[in-house]
């Protein structure tokens, strides 16, 4: 999994990629926590992501 | 059939994954096909790592059978608390997360991408059986 943090001001902009299974979700969600507690508001873009199981989408949620 | 007997550990996903990819590689499946059961490999995994024995520690055994029509049957064993994942209902899909009660996510999630899913309780063992039709990569 690769993650990039695009700070758009007000907004930031992460870009996951790779794939985020129940090996890398614990880390991903606490990346997740710290990019939200830094923004009012955050997007999510998978565009690039290859695989996601529910262990991933647990910690998105 | 190619049998794997591991220690059911979260650690261990990796291992699982990589025995039943090298039991399919010969199909030379498509990619989506490829992905799907490895997701379901996952899930099914995890689950039994994270609650069969819990809080002790036990083993899991993964049979992987290729078939002539061709099909991919992969069987997990597990001797920790009797559970059917296939008795509980379907998460609703329909519900934003916050409204989605936690769990059930990932049995769903093998029951949509596997042609058949199956489970008994036999011996003191849980016994889940899934399959998936494949199709390899034409040139």
């Amino acid at each position: 999994m690769d993650i990039k943090l695009v700070n758009r001001g007000s907004e930031g902009e992460l870009f996951l990629t790779g794939r985020i299974d129940a090996n890398n979700a614990e880390e991903m969600g606490a990346l997740l926590l710290e990019v939200a507690q830094r923004f009012p508001n955050v997007t999510l873009n998978l565009r690039d992501l290859s695989y996601i199981s529910s262990a991933g989408m647990l910690r998105i949620k | 059939m190619e049998k794997l007997t591991i220690k059911a550990k979260l650690e261990n996903l990796n291992n699982v994954t990589e025995f039943v990819d090298s039991q399919l590689e010969q199909m030379e499946l498509p990619m989506k096909t490829q992905m799907q059961i490895d997701l379901a490999v996952e899930e099914i995994f995890v689950n039994i790592a994270h609650y069969a024995y819990s809080p002790e520690d036990g083993m899991a055994i993964i049979e992987v059978e290729l078939t002539e029509d061709p099909r991919v049957v992969i069987t997990f064993i597990d001797s920790g608390k009797p559970f059917n994942p296939l008795a509980n209902e379907d998460p609703d899909i329909t519900q934003t997360a916050d409204e989605r009660k936690i769990g059930g996510l990932g049995i769903f999630m093998v029951k949509k991408s596997m042609d058949k899913v199956s489970y008994e309780y036999k011996d003191g063992h849980n016994v889940l059986t899934i399959e998936k039709k494949l199709e390899a990569i034409t040139e």
